[in-house]
C-alpha cells in the first residue's frame, strides 16, 4: 500500500526564518533530504516526521497529512466565514 | 554549464550534453550522468572479458571497469554530502541499490550456469585459464558494483538547482 502524504515543511521552515541547511543540521540529516521531503519526493521515517515536528514546536500531523493540506488563501478565507 | 554564452555551437554542445547527462552534471552529482557512466563501466567490462577470452589483454581492462565503478561511486557520494555520513534517506537507497545489485548478479550468474548445463555439450563458454578465472571474478564484483550504481541513481530524485543552494 502506498499512499501520497502531502507535508508543509517549506511552510514552518519559511515561518522560522530557517534556512534548508539549517533544518537539516536540527535533525540531523543531508541538506538535499529536506529538500527532497519539501518536494514530496521522499517520505520520511517516524523519527525524522517526528523530529522536524519538534524543531516547529508542533504536532506531527499539522505537518503531515494524507489530504492536500489548503492553501494559505484558503485558510484564510475559511476563517472569514 | 554553458560557460561559452554567446557562441551558438558551444551552446548548442552544451544543450546536448545536459539533455543527455542531466543538469548539475559539471558538479558530478547528477543521477543521470551517473547512469550513463556505469553504462559506459559495463560495457567496457564486456569488452575487456570478451578480449580476454580471445586470450588479449582483458583481465587489466575488466578491473578497469570494476575499479572505475567504485571510484565513481565514492566521488558521487563525496560530492553529495561531503565527510557528513549518510543519513536514514542515503542509508536506505544504499542498501537497496547494494541489494538489486548483488541480486541481479546472483540471477545472472545462476542463469549463466543453468544455461551452461544445458548447453555444455555445444561447447558454451566457461573459464578455463587463470585469466578467465580472474577476468570472470572481477567482471561479477563489477556488474554489481556498476548495477548498484545504476539503481542508486535510479532511486535518487534529480536535484533541483535549489536544493544545491545553501540559501
Amino acid at each position: 500500500m502506498t499512499r501520497e502524504i502531502h507535508n508543509r515543511i517549506a511552510m514552518f521552515r519559511a515561518d522560522a526564518g530557517m534556512t534548508r541547511r539549517e533544518l537539516a543540521e536540527a535533525v540531523g540529516v543531508n541538506p538535499q533530504t529536506i529538500g527532497f521531503l519539501e518536494r514530496g519526493d521522499y517520505k520520511p521515517s517516524l523519527e525524522l516526521a517526528m523530529s522536524l515536528a519538534e524543531v516547529f514546536g508542533v504536532n506531527v500531523e499539522l505537518l503531515f497529512a494524507f489530504e492536500p493540506f489548503p492553501s494559505l488563501s484558503q485558510a484564510l478565507q475559511k476563517g472569514r466565514e | 554549464m554553458m560557460a561559452y554564452k554567446g557562441n551558438r555551437v558551444s551552446e548548442r554542445l552544451d544543450r546536448l550534453a545536459i539533455a543527455g547527462i542531466g543538469i548539475n552534471a559539471d558538479n558530478g552529482v547528477s543521477p543521470r550522468l551517473s547512469i550513463v557512466a556505469n553504462l559506459i563501466f559495463l560495457a567496457v567490462g564486456i569488452v575487456g572479458l570478451v578480449l580476454c577470452l580471445q586470450e588479449q589483454f582483458g583481465s587489466g581492462i575488466v578491473f578497469g571497469a570494476m575499479f572505475a565503478a567504485s571510484t565513481h561511486s565514492i566521488i558521487v557520494e563525496h560530492r553529495k554530502r561531503g565527510n557528513a555520513p549518510p543519513d536514514e534517506r542515503e542509508r536506505a537507497i544504499f542498501w537497496k541499490a547494494t541489494a538489486i545489485g548483488a541480486g541481479a548478479s546472483c540471477l545472472l550468474a545462476s542463469g549463466w550456469v543453468m544455461f551452461l548445463g544445458n548447453f555444455a555439450d555445444d561447447g558454451m563458454w566457461k573459464p578455463d585459464r587463470q585469466a578467465e578465472w580472474r577476468a570472470a571474478g572481477l567482471f561479477m564484483i563489477g556488474l554489481m558494483m556498476q548495477i548498484a550504481n545504476i539503481a542508486s541513481a535510479w532511486m535518487t530524485p534529480a536535484y533541483a538547482a535549489e536544493l544545491l543552494d545553501d540559501e
